[in-house]
């Protein structure tokens, strides 16, 4: 009888662990990446980006690259967002031919700060299941003068914090 | 027919259901972009994780009522609601405690599945989260031997960071999911795993010289597979296919566990001690 109702219990539980991780990680919204390129493309075109083409490497839009075009800009932008893995960014650069710029949390940096980032976005997994911080991904945005002000740039690198802030997935 | 469930059998199902609640991320991950099953995966998740997780799962449930009751009852409460917690990661974390904490308390054979769980859930917060601190080093160390082997080929070769170009500009970038450091550490705790379902166990030495040289072949086996692809895009198209991936999977996995098999039963390793039962 004491056997059965630990056998019992033991499956109560296991079902609703698996059943609260499914409800948290089931929403795709929640892969993070995803979330914070929507977010981005719906900032650029409010100030009259338009997404002119989306190239993705991978099968599960975790790379995707944005070039955004401007009828009065003769320049087209790319914009690539890096998560915690920074392992396409050779791609990007040479795309790019080394012309961008890194923008972290709003602050822009030659090089990404990727040791940050991953501390950054470890302790907000970690303390996701307990309303923990948000997480950002890393932009890249080509060419460097397009993080800055200007008809021809972004715009208010200020406010990309809230841009690109996600809740993380693992 | 009664149910007989002793404490070690109660642990090793608990340690069980945390691993099932650590892969749940990955599983929905893999699930919404490859689908649940192709033949060497099984939602993302390739032979060795539940392979390590059974024979674990089988060395934990011989400690039988060797573990003391009290401490047991309060260890698997607070690592029972930690595992309620909506985080896989959290879930991993809680399972490299719990199975420490059995490790400090059980007898031999019951202590290694213990330890065997802690390895697996520190395998699983390496490949999930802490490889990605060294990102940038795991990849350009695949893209270095790629280089240096397709110059044995003779191609014009040039490397930057984790991208590899040929003269005829077919380009390879490698992604974590393709580093050997990123799958090495799972292909040697399931050979270590094979290993013990004989119920012997390798002196350490004789042990940890096997493994390094396995090691060494997986790298060797993954350069291969790696300079195969990178010789076309119709190299590419077929050994990074589903086709070609199975049967990288597969060659990889029989090779891990003969060898594992092989080591449990060689002339060196000596049977581990049955717990001795009190009850």
């Amino acid at each position: 009888m004491k056997a059965r109702l630990t056998l019992v219990t033991l499956a109560a539980w296991l079902l609703i662990g698996v059943g609260v991780k499914h409800v948290r990680y089931g929403d795709a919204s929640v892969l993070g990446i995803v979330t914070a390129e929507a977010n981005l493309a719906d900032f650029a075109q409010r100030q009259g980006w338009q997404v002119a083409e989306r190239i993705v490497l991978g099968t599960d839009n975790r790379y995707a690259t944005l070039i955004l075009k401007k009828a009065e800009c003769p320049a087209p932008l790319a914009v690539m967002l890096l998560d915690s893995s920074d392992s396409v960014k050779e791609i990007f650069e040479r795309a790019v031919k080394g012309d961008l710029t890194y923008v972290e949390a709003g602050v822009p940096h030659a090089t990404p700060p990727m040791a940050k980032l991953w501390l950054h976005n470890s302790l907000a997994t970690l303390l996701a299941p307990f309303g923990g911080a948000a997480a950002f991904p890393i932009v890249a945005v080509a060419p460097s003068s397009a993080a800055g002000e200007g008809a021809c740039s972004l715009g208010v690198i200020g406010r990309w914090p809230e841009l690109t802030a996600v809740r993380r997935t693992s | 027919m009664p149910i007989v469930l002793t404490r070690g059998a109660v642990a090793a199902l608990l340690l069980v259901g945390g691993c099932l609640n650590g892969m749940i991320s990955q599983a929905e991950s893999n699930w919404r972009t490859e689908g649940a099953v192709t033949l060497m995966q099984f939602f993302g998740f390739g032979f060795f994780v539940p392979f390590s997780i059974y024979v674990a799962m089988k060395l934990v449930n011989e400690a039988g009522d060797a573990l003391p009751r009290r401490a047991l009852g309060l260890a698997a409460f607070v690592y029972a609601g930690l595992i309620l917690a909506p985080s896989s990661l959290v879930s991993w974390l809680s399972v490299a405690a719990f199975a420490a904490w059995i490790a400090v308390h059980a007898p031999l054979k019951p202590r290694i599945g213990a330890l065997l769980f802690l390895a697996l859930a520190l395998v699983m917060i390496w490949t999930s989260a802490g490889v990605k601190l060294f990102i940038d080093r795991v990849t350009a160390f695949d893209a270095w031997i790629l280089q240096h082997m397709l110059m044995m080929l003779s191609f014009d070769i040039e490397r930057n960071g984790n991208l590899v170009t040929a003269a005829s500009g077919h380009n390879v970038v490698i992604l974590l999911d393709c580093a050997t450091l990123k799958r090495l550490p799972l292909g040697l705790l399931s050979c270590f795993s094979a290993s013990l379902l004989s119920g012997r166990l390798m002196p350490a030495r004789p042990l940890l010289g096997s493994l390094a040289l396995l090691a060494l072949g997986l790298t060797a086996l993954n350069a291969v597979r790696l300079t195969l692809l990178s010789l076309s895009p119709h190299a590419y198209e077929l050994i990074h296919g589903d086709i070609g991936k199975s049967l990288y999977d597969a060659i990889e996995t029989l090779v891990v566990i003969w060898i594992g098999f092989s080591l449990g039963e060689s002339r060196l390793a000596k049977p581990l001690p049955a717990v001795v039962r009190t009850a």
